[in-house]
């Protein structure tokens, strides 16, 4: 019925090696960020300040509501129109960047209200009763969240933390919108040059299928580490 | 200012064509992943061996590709098989089977929650499967599906902005058309984003209100 | 020979495994319409595993149960055995009602919903005469004023009898007790033991009954049943059988019941 020829594949290794180490490269930077502004969005979610809480629930509702895609094309498109006639030029260099970079801050911007959220379950989750026993030892608040409520919280979040993880690196694939040349760039690339259309996605399905997997695996092993848990 | 509220005005009808075209996309795979989410669910807690076998592989495949790549997949594959399938049709078929192998899930997780007896019970009555699952399970189930389903539900509303990448004409693509063709951004931009925001805000209320109907004593 | 009672359940030479661990080692069992029969034995014993098999909610490996002189769950075709269809298994297991240890209300009914959902989902009574009879139900189970409330709103004994409300409403044949009362409060065990008693003093309905409550089984009882290790190792006459048990198996299983 078909002429496979999985030999495409290995003509266009180049570029889906790349496309693999490009998505990767986004996923990890993108996930280190923005689990930073996730703990502190979740931080300030949690506060009892609504000075803090107003704007940070604001923030979360409004970036999980739209599409990541406009986020993207936000950043990608419409950042450089306005910044280049308004912005000072140093500051528009600053601010506008490449494909790449673009999908990086739009990942890491709409990332950190999902990981707002699992932390702030994490931080729900330790509760009073944590707190109150580091205190009655003689803790520091600042001891009490460094030896005892950040673990408990991290090891709590864990699951959902993998969970937001293989989503991030699956969401790597809009970047191909802004022609970034990661995975779903590259079979998009050798199905239309080549016409392999099957090899050109079944091998990149699979690619995404085995990362996803290796990343579940590893936060496994992580959790498993961990001999106590919550 | 003026000029971009002006312009604003001039193609708000392009967008709000665009809003009908995401809306449709979205109420027909949210219509369609429900109906394959709770057959799944079922198969997967309560048919044979191999219908579970075969649901587990969909599920597991479905959940761990992009949905771009399922989109893509689909609507270069089909022509493949003689079958001419459009930007619009991909976008529903990628998403329906998307959103129903998460469906799938969340069913089957409440499904596995409901203690065993209750099944005992409702056979020992002398209930039937279908029967059994419609007035026993299925009501039991909904507390615990209803506030992952309206999740899932609204990453779809968003998933349908893929649609751009097939230029079918949906609030997305409808949005950059008018961002390129009036070199205005970021107030279309953001006209786009609150409308987004706007109907899965909606969709959370509708959320609300299923979670409260499906509440009973506890 | 033509007033041969037929026996309302008939149970041949049951076996019953699960895995490698044969639960049911060939039990044999007759019982006749309107008596009332308790089981005792031993925990793992079998005991549950064979109310259950009467009602086809386990399938059994060897033998025959019937119910009504209808076979349960398997029918004879070319001397082997032909599962029966799903449709004609609720048939029969609506003609037989069990009453659970843990109850197994309907949580999403009320308690009148849960008496005349069998009846009208599974019988086709109507909405009105279902809800009279069940309220007739309730009331012979002293819980009229219950009828609205929700099973997370009751206690555990007026739990279980809404649960032996909704079993007397499908008008069964034969009546199924799983230790209906061993996951209540000692406190709350008199009332639904009334109930019981009340039920077996009309012998309007076969009961098979799997209890620890060793006065039931004397007072109430037409027969007593003792099983362990998956067979039947004595029965008769509840007094005599207590006072005067036969077997090694009944002397030391009573002994501990006493020093417990
Ligand atoms: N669903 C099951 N799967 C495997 N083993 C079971 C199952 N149900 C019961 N058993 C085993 O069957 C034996 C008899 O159990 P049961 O009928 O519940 O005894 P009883 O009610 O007399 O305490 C026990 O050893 C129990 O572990
Ligand atoms: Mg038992």
């Amino acid at each position: 019925m078909f002429d496979l020829d999985w030999n495409i594949v290995l003509r266009y290794q180049d570029l889906i090696v790349e496309g693999v180490i490009i998505a990767l490269r986004m996923t990890l930077i993108s996930f280190a960020i923005g689990s930073v502004l996730g703990l502190l969005l979740a931080y300030a979610r949690t506060s009892g300040r609504s000075w803090l809480e107003t704007p940070a629930t604001a923030y979360v509702e409004f970036l999980r509501n739209i599409p990541l895609l406009l986020i993207v094309l936000i950043y990608y498109f419409g950042l450089p129109m306005v910044a280049y006639k308004n912005f000072p030029d140093w500051l528009a260099d600053a601010v506008v960047f490449d494909g790449e970079g673009s999908m990086i801050v739009a990942l890491s911007l709409y990332y950190a209200a999902y990981l707002c959220e699992v932390f702030r379950a994490g931080i729900l989750s330790v509760g009073r009763r944590y707190l109150d026993a580091g205190k009655s030892i003689g803790l520091t608040n600042v001891g009490v969240a460094r030896y005892i409520t950040v673990p408990i919280m991290f090891r709590s979040v864990l699951p959902s933390l993998t969970n937001t993880a293989i989503s991030l690196f699956k969401d790597t694939s809009i970047a191909m919108a802004i022609a970034v040349p990661e995975l779903t760039f590259a079979a998009r690339k050798i199905s239309t040059d080549t016409f392999k259309v099957f090899e050109a996605w079944l091998t990149v399905g699979a690619i995404y299928l085995v990362i996803a997997w290796l990343i579940g695996a590893v936060m496994r092993a992580l959790e498993r580490r961990i001999k106590w848990s919550v | 200012m003026e000029k971009t509220l002006s312009a604003i005005a001039q193609n708000l009808d392009l967008m709000l064509g665009g809003l009908g075209v995401t809306l449709v996309l979205s109420v027909l795979i949210i219509f369609f992943g429900t109906i394959i989410g709770f057959l799944g669910g079922m198969g997967l807690t309560s048919g044979p061996r191999w219908l579970k076998a075969l649901l587990r592989v969909y599920v597991d495949i479905v959940r761990g590709t992009p949905l771009l790549v399922l989109m893509f997949l689909l609507f270069y594959l089909m022509p493949e098989f003689g079958v001419d399938i459009t930007g619009f049709q991909t976008v529903v078929v990628a998403l329906s089977l998307f959103a129903g192998a998460h469906i799938s899930e969340i069913v089957r997780g409440a499904l596995t929650g409901i203690p065993k007896g209750q099944a005992d019970a409702a056979k020992a009555l002398g209930l039937t499967y279908w029967p059994m699952m419609r007035e026993i399970m299925i009501p039991q189930a909904m507390p615990a599906v209803v506030p992952p389903w309206t999740n899932t539900a609204i990453e779809m509303v968003k998933g349908t902005s893929l649609a751009f990448l097939l230029s079918v004409s949906d609030l997305l693509f409808e949005t950059q058309n008018v961002v390129e063709r009036t070199g205005i951004a970021l107030p279309f931009y953001f006209t786009a984003a609150l409308i987004y925001l706007a109907v899965n805000l909606l969709l959370s209320r509708f959320g609300h209100w299923l979670e409260q109907r499906n509440r009973y004593a506890a | 020979m033509a007033d041969v009672i037929q026996p309302m359940v008939e149970i041949v030479d049951v076996r019953k495994r699960f895995g490698d661990n044969e639960v049911l080692k060939g039990v044999s069992l007759t019982i006749t319409p309107g008596e009332v029969v308790s089981i005792i034995g031993p925990s793992g014993s079998g005991k549950t595993t064979l109310l259950r098999c009467i009602n086809f909610l386990e399938t059994y490996d060897g033998g025959w149960i019937r119910v009504n002189g209808e076979p349960v769950g398997y029918r004879e075709k070319g001397g082997a055995r032909v599962p029966l269809k799903e449709k004609d298994v609720a048939k029969l297991r609506a003609e037989t009602a069990m009453v659970f240890q843990q109850f197994n209300l309907f949580p999403h009914m009320t308690a009148l919903g849960n008496v005349t959902f069998g009846p009208t989902h599974v019988r086709g009574v109507a909405k009105d005469a279902a809800k009279e009879r069940g309220l007739e139900l309730l009331a012979r189970v002293g819980l009229r004023e219950k009828a609205d409330s929700y099973p997370a709103q009751l206690s555990g004994g007026q739990q279980q009898r809404v649960a032996i409300a909704r079993a007397l409403a499908m008008d069964p044949k034969v009546m199924l007790f799983d230790e209906v009362t061993s996951a209540l409060d000692p406190e709350l065990v008199g009332e639904v033991l009334a109930v019981m008693q009340g039920l077996a003093d009309s012998h309007g309905v076969t009961m098979i009954v799997v209890t620890h409550e060793m006065h039931f089984a004397r007072d109430a009882a037409d027969r007593l049943v003792f099983m362990d290790g998956g067979v039947v190792v004595e029965q008769g006459v509840p007094a005599a059988m207590i006072e005067d048990p036969q077997s090694e198996r009944l002397k030391a299983f009573l002994r501990r019941f006493h020093n417990a």
